[in-house]
């Protein structure tokens, strides 16, 4: 654009692309939208499911924030204002799923119910009183060690 | 040196007083740090999701299965297709052709009005049906993301509307006029739209198998 008639007073707005960009950028995102519909059909665990699902809407929003958004010729600045919610947000949903993953104690816990804790209790009072001391000595005892 | 007598700026609400040129990489900097919140805003309803997910495996999988892959699709289709006419308005304004501009910031109304009604078309159904949004947790959780999603296409459609009437009067493309406000609607746009990309294999595609 403006090389030929604007650069006298204002200078440039934004640079201009060749439309094959927008029509190309568009293709590819119809071709992976179709990927995200047929891959979802594969079996796999849910969350690989999650992974691969996830994995193609970032490829795909990359594209729009690249090439529809005009990313590509965006200044650092704005990068810092694109990379900060998405490292940010990687890191919540990170540890969401490395916690997923992680974490061991669950089934027991859905396992033990009220009713479970509730005979444990029971059973080590009964205990305490096996013992010959009364409730009271037993839990002194407990707090000593 | 900048005269057009509507548009001392091309921005939205004309607050800006600096020169053209700055005014525009202001608007456009301020509208990538919205982004940023609204990025974090749709990022907390994403980690409910996926919480609320692990814990009930079995009604998302039931909930997702119950959904219409097909219009589902066709929605993103028809949003992908939106974006493409906004950044085709975004290179229309940048290269001064009024008429093209005013062509593609109607496709881009229309592609909305597209997609508000396969909207209805899929919520229609399921809210007579008794798949209201507190019938089970994945509905809760379809009903309040898609939900905010469209409240968003709904804000986006005034601005485009708004755009269409405006870059009638050559206000964005006249000699020595801003296109600032088209850019920067623009980017809103396509933020609705990667929105949606995320949330569409999310909700729709659970099911499948």
């Amino acid at each position: 654009m403006g090389h030929d008639h604007h650069d006298d007073h204002h200078g440039e707005m934004g640079h201009i692309q060749a439309p094959v960009v927008y029509y190309g950028t568009f293709g590819a995102l119809i071709a992976l939208t179709l990927l995200t519909v047929f891959v979802a059909s594969f079996e796999t665990s849910p969350l690989m499911h999650d992974l691969i699902a996830m994995g193609i809407a970032t490829v795909k929003a990359t594209l729009v924030i690249v090439f529809f958004m005009h990313g590509k010729y965006e200044k650092a600045e704005t990068w810092g204002f694109i990379w900060a919610p998405i490292i940010l947000l990687a890191t919540l949903l990170g540890a969401l799923f490395i916690d997923y993953a992680g974490r061991q104690n669950d089934l027991y816990i859905e396992k033990t119910t009220i009713k479970e804790l509730y005979i444990n209790d029971a059973k080590s009072i009964l205990d305490g009183k096996e013992h010959g001391g009364d409730h009271g000595d037993a839990k002194k005892d407990d707090s000593d060690h | 040196m900048f005269n057009h007598k509507n548009a001392p700026d091309g921005t939205f609400f004309n607050f800006h007083k600096e020169p053209p040129l700055v005014a525009y990489e202001f608007f456009k900097l301020g509208m990538w740090i919205f982004l940023a919140t609204e990025v974090l805003f749709f990022g907390g309803l994403f980690a409910a999701y996926f919480i609320l997910k692990y814990k009930w495996p079995e009604v998302f999988a039931a909930g997702s299965a119950y959904l219409d892959v097909k219009l589902g699709a066709t929605n993103t289709v028809v949003l992908l297709a939106s974006s493409l006419t906004m950044a085709l308005a975004v290179d229309a304004a940048q290269r001064k052709n009024k008429g093209k501009l005013t062509l593609m910031l109607g496709a881009t109304f229309l592609g909305a009005c597209g997609f508000l009604v396969i909207k209805g078309m899929e919520w229609y159904p399921k809210l007579t049906s008794g798949k209201l949004p507190g019938s089970d947790v994945f509905f809760s959780v379809y009903y309040m993301t898609t939900g905010l999603h469209l409240i968003h296409v709904l804000i986006g459609m005034y601005y485009i509307a708004l755009m269409f009437f405006r870059s009638r009067t050559g206000r964005y493309t006249d000699e020595g006029a801003s296109h600032a406000g088209v850019e920067v609607g623009g980017l809103y746009w396509h933020l609705v739209d990667v929105i949606w990309i995320f949330l569409f294999p999310l909700l729709y595609l659970l099911g499948g198998h």
